[in-house]
């Protein structure tokens, strides 16, 4: 499996960028990334979730994991995550900036 | 009818004069004579929208802390009046809203975000190691930082009154944040902003930096602010963050799907067509380029314009406002042309009057 996770806008409008493949992670990180996408039901997210009010300087993320013969993208703004796709950004986010 | 006091009247109206300037005896003094009152003309029209002085607002500012977690608004932790407290972010928060509050309110007579007296909300102390502050839609929202790259985001004055600012244009022409309107929301946050630092530290556009975020990095960050207005794409170069993407030009505009079609990254086109055009005309920033840009944000953009639409807005408020071929005016057109777009002069529109000056004209 592989995941790629992207981070923009924000009031400094920078990108943060962070890829990862489950073959290089320890084996501990590698199911608990496995759950993660499980735990979120990644594959059946819509491909874009929009805030519904206006906001601004809010984050962007994009998350891209491919897996096996599936291969899936949510675009989603930060004050419209669904509850259940939270753990797995939180994680994506905390292995970016520890990088 | 002269609605000024002290108004100069002419007694020979325009059409009369321009007759007399065809006899080559009475030109140069009729010619002078019709430039003079289409300046006191202009002048008047603009009287209409000055601000009304003295008239008090609602000024309320509370501050809550949501001490690390994300239950917004958070505990209240200082509300209006009540004296500074022992958290640096919150009396930040508190001092900084009230500067932006009294910029507004003094400059141009608007009374808190929505003109109703909207009662300030901050939360501090948003989150972990948040790198961020941000607008919601009905409060302002601040970070700590992370404490690597970013420090605490209440500590820049122009942060404060960058994100004040998304409430007022939510509440004036609702630019809708994607793409070109997007970049023009970010950039009238971040001209605003500028000006609340300006007008605080009593600086003219000579003296300002121009530079949104300065302070916000930690010293580890090889960079001098967020943003460059004077200069696109000068204020960061760092082996972490990397180097700062905004363009100063349309030929360099950024087309991308990422910050909402790049909002943050564009809004340094229209940022320089304003800094350009504030030192052009000289003095303090917020009385002319900032009048001009205060009306059209408040009187002419759709939520769907596009930066066009802005350059053509602003060269006619600034036509209304200081006569067509003036000086001012000039100096915007002047602008937008350096930053790759050519201002088409529409129609002189009558400009949408606050309804308070409306008011006043209708009791004279």
């Amino acid at each position: 499996m592989q995941v790629h996770f992207e981070r923009s806008g924000g009031f400094a409008g920078l990108t943060q960028k962070y890829s990862v493949s489950e073959d290089n992670l320890p084996e501990e990180d590698r199911q608990k990334l496995s759950d993660l996408v499980a735990g979120a039901r990644f594959f059946d997210q819509p491909p874009v979730i929009r805030r519904k009010t206006a906001s601004a300087d809010q984050f962007q993320y994009k998350i891209a994991v491919n897996s096996g013969d599936r291969a899936h993208e949510v675009q989603v703004d930060e004050g419209a995550v669904p509850d259940e796709l939270k753990p797995l950004i939180g994680w994506l986010q905390t292995a970016a900036r520890k990088r | 009818m002269c609605h000024l006091r002290h108004a100069v009247c002419f007694i020979l109206p325009p059409h009369i004069e321009s007759k007399l300037a065809e006899n080559p005896k009475y030109r140069a003094r009729a010619l002078r004579a019709i430039e003079i009152s289409s300046r006191q003309r202009a002048l008047r029209e603009a009287a209409v929208f000055l601000p009304l002085l003295g008239q008090a607002g609602n000024k309320h500012r509370t501050i809550f802390d949501t001490q690390n977690g994300t239950n917004l608004p958070g505990v209240q932790v200082r509300d209006e009046g009540d004296p500074p407290v022992g958290d640096q972010a919150v009396n930040q928060a508190y001092d900084y809203s009230g500067d932006t509050y009294d910029f507004y309110q003094q400059v141009f007579n608007r009374n808190s975000v929505d003109d109703h007296g909207l009662v300030l909300k901050s939360t501090v102390h948003y989150d972990q190691g948040y790198d961020n502050a941000f607008w919601n839609g009905q409060q302002m929202i601040y970070g700590d930082g992370d404490g690597e790259l970013f420090q605490n985001f209440t500590g820049c004055i122009d942060v404060v009154g960058h994100e004040l600012t998304h409430g007022v244009t939510q509440n004036e022409a609702q630019l809708v944040y994607q793409d070109q309107p997007g970049a023009l929301n970010e950039s009238i946050s971040d001209v605003f902003g500028s000006l609340v630092k300006q007008w605080v530290k009593n600086q003219t556009a000579d003296q300002a930096d121009w530079l949104i975020g300065e302070g916000l990095f930690t010293p580890a960050v090889r960079g001098k602010a967020l943003r460059s207005m004077k200069d696109p794409g000068t204020a960061y170069d760092d082996p972490n963050l990397g180097k700062d993407p905004q363009p100063g030009n349309m030929r360099d505009y950024v087309k991308t799907n990422s910050d909402n079609g790049g909002v943050h990254i564009n809004s340094g086109i229209p940022n320089r067509a304003f800094c350009l055009a504030a030192l052009n005309i000289g003095g303090f920033a917020w009385q002319k380029a900032g009048l001009i840009w205060y009306r059209t944000l408040t009187g002419q953009l759709k939520p769907t314009a596009d930066f066009q639409a802005a350059a053509d807005a602003t060269v006619t408020v600034a036509a209304n406002l200081f006569g067509a071929g003036s000086d001012e005016q000039k100096a915007v057109i002047d602008a937008w042309k350096q930053v790759g777009l050519i201002p088409q002069t529409v129609a002189p529109a009558a400009l949408k009057a606050p309804a308070k000056a409306k008011k006043a004209q209708a009791a004279a």
